[in-house]
């Protein structure tokens, strides 16, 4: 976590997407005053589940900006959140089955920012 | 909506929604001119009621011990004190706040400038906005299918008109939304108000679009 | 549990032109909003059945409070307008609710949880054969912030939690169609209620086709099982309801679910041949967005054949 100048000037705090753990943003973003911003940089999957945690927190779109050091599609590990349990858990590709209940799922192209993770959906 | 209460029924004649209390704030700020008081005070009555978290910036403003009543209230003098004040309360407000002006334009423009001085992004920036009805002069319509010349009252649209003269038109919002009236503009020059696009296919949308002021249209219908 | 029999002549036939794109198509609500049906009190049972079987078909954001509260005021208040044997009354901010019909009493505080047994949305929703959504309005954009959903068609309310109203359309062909149903939605004044209708065919009479129950259905959609057209395969109606809340400018969007045997459709002419128009004309991503490549070429030849 380090402050760094943002783009127009305004305070900027950066967090390493690989290193902070989602649950640490809370407290860290309630220290803050409005006007700061946030950077979040790092692979692809954990990126996104920052992200949910910052708009969870109340950080709106246009204080984030995302920097994704290691995104090929279908190569990189995501989040998949099975449609069938509700369960999310990291994977590979675009198919997987289900660790919490054996579904057999495609992972869809549709995102949900608050879970940060790919809709999996029963075929 | 001014007297509005947690409970109350209301019926209100424009919408609003960019200025209603938005549910996610920490703390909201409300900064209020002269009368422009009214609808703030809802705002505070609501945010007190929930038990939100909120401060009223007040300049020239009635009803202050309503408002004191209810929370927080701090009063500059005139114009130039609210400035001073907007800054540090902009400036140091928890992570999560939104602020809301009601007052004349310059109060406005005065808290939009402390607000981007302090870098918040505009989605937390609200004003009351004080639309006007947009006019609605009479004009004329010649319906090219039907062989007709029709005269559009002011205050009747387009929609209306066609109605009147028992031609059939399709339709469904009457709000430029759907795009179900759409029909052929053939001629004249039309101030459009829908939300569709009508323009670029040079159609226009029967129940919100007029001619422009002097103009005649010709519609395919 | 369809809800619908070919007798039922206030059933919403959805489609009102020849051929079918996927448009806004909102018109306003006419009373009444909130249906009752034949089977009504068969529908309430299986939607508290559901919920109370899979609790993520209800989710809530902490500041969707007030607006929860809001819908469930307007919801019971609704009722009371247009059901026998249902009232509200109301003390400042204390209300007394009766529905005669469910054996419900119930006495709240607007605003005050400790005064209802259970969360205002579900309170609310199972006492309605519609899903109740609630969409929050803020920075000109709408977001699904708390609902009751129980019979989803091929979505799932707890994925689709906390997205804008363009995130929630994403998978839908000819997304633009929802930004200007959005813009429309943001101006609507307090108060005010829209009505639009969709539609789909499935090859059976379940009103839960939710992602979270597709173990359930999706094996036998995707064979395509099917042995007899007429009485299985039916037509799928969402009268789906847009109402400004009062209080807080959020969105109420309620869906209710009408389901009719094909054979239903087949006793009525015009809709058969309308719907036989629609399938046979349906744009390619339209067709493959609401599953109907075998389905919809199916009921089509069964419709024209009951016609022969
Ligand atoms: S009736 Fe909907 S755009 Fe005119
Ligand atoms: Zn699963």
């Amino acid at each position: 976590m380090r402050t760094v100048p943002g783009v127009d000037l305004a305070p900027c705090l950066e967090l390493d997407a690989a290193a902070v753990d989602p649950d640490d943003v809370g407290p860290t973003l309630a220290r803050l005053t409005t006007g700061w911003r946030l950077r979040i940089v790092g692979p692809e999957r954990e990126v996104l589940l920052l992200r949910a945690a910052a708009l969870a927190h109340g950080a709106l779109d246009e204080e984030i900006t995302t920097e994704i050091t290691t995104e090929v599609l279908g190569t990189g590990v995501r989040t998949v959140y099975c449609a069938a349990c509700h369960h999310p858990f990291p994977t590979t590709g675009t198919a997987a089955r289900c660790p919490g209940c054996g579904t057999d799922l495609d992972v869809a192209d549709h995102v949900s920012r608050r879970h940060g993770a790919f809709l999996g959906v029963p075929r | 909506m001014h007297d509005l209460r947690p409970g109350d029924r209301v019926r209100a004649r424009s919408p609003r929604s960019s200025f209603t209390p938005v549910e996610t704030a920490a703390h909201h700020i409300l900064v209020a001119g002269g009368v422009g008081v009214t609808p703030l005070l809802s705002h505070a009555r609501w945010h007190a009621f929930w038990g939100h978290s909120f401060e009223v910036l007040a300049v020239g403003a009635p009803h202050l011990d309503v408002l004191r009543a209810l929370g927080p209230v701090t009063v500059a003098r005139d114009r130039r004190k609210m400035a001073d004040l907007l800054g540090p309360v902009v400036g140091t407000a928890p992570w999560k706040s939104h602020v809301y002006t009601c007052g004349p334009p310059g109060l406005i423009a005065a808290v939009a400038a402390a607000a981007r001085a302090a870098h918040w992004v505009g989605a937390r920036v609200h004003a009351e906005p004080f639309v006007a009805e947009p006019a609605g002069g009479p004009f004329e319509v010649v319906l090219r299918r039907s062989r007709r010349r029709v005269r559009v009252a002011a205050g009747e649209t387009l929609l209306d008109a066609v109605d009147r003269v028992g031609v059939a038109a399709p339709r469904l919002c009457r709000q430029g939304v759907c795009g179900e009236c759409l029909t052929g503009l053939v001629g004249g020059t039309a101030d459009h108000r829908d939300h569709v696009d009508a323009a670029e296919e040079g159609r226009i949308a029967l129940c919100v679009s007029r001619a422009a002021p002097g103009e005649t249209l010709e519609i395919d219908l | 549990m369809s809800g619908a029999t070919g007798k039922d002549s206030s059933y919403p036939f959805p489609l009102a032109h020849d051929t079918y794109r996927i448009s806004a198509n909102v018109e306003p609500a006419a009373a009444p909003i909130l249906h009752v049906g034949a089977d009504h009190a068969d529908v309430l049972a299986l939607r508290s059945r559901i919920l109370d079987g899979e609790p993520r078909r209800f989710v809530a954001a902490p500041h969707a409070a007030a607006a929860s509260w809001d819908a469930l005021v307007w919801l019971l208040d609704r009722m009371a307008r247009e059901q026998a044997g249902v009232s509200l009354e109301r003390d400042g901010h204390r209300y007394r609710w009766t529905n005669a019909r469910l054996g419900v009493e119930q006495e709240f505080v607007f605003g005050d949880a400790s005064t209802l047994p259970e969360h205002p949305l579900t309170f609310a929703g199972r006492q309605v054969e519609e899903d109740v959504v609630v969409l929050g309005a803020r920075g000109d954009r709408l977001w699904l912030d708390a609902g009751m959903v129980v019979f989803a068609s091929v979505w799932s309310l707890a994925f689709d939690h906390g997205m804008s109203f363009a995130e929630l359309h994403g998978p839908v062909p000819s997304p633009e169609v929802f930004v200007r149903a959005e813009r429309f939605l943001l101006r609507m004044p307090p108060g005010d209620a829209w009505r639009r209708l969709n539609w789909g065919l499935q090859l059976d009479d379940r009103p839960d086709l939710s992602l979270d129950a597709s173990p359930a259905w999706g094996p036998r959609r995707r064979r395509l099982e099917v042995h007899d057209v007429g009485s299985e395969v039916h037509l799928r109606t969402e009268v789906q309801h847009l109402v400004r809340l009062p209080m807080t400018g959020a969105v109420l969007f309620l869906i209710g679910v009408r389901l009719l045997p094909l054979a239903a459709v087949a006793a009525v002419p015009a809709w058969s041949a309308r719907l036989v128009s629609v399938l046979d004309t349906l744009p390619a991503e339209v067709r493959s967005y609401k599953d109907l490549g075998v389905l919809g070429p199916m009921a089509a030849d069964w419709l024209r054949r009951s016609h022969e």
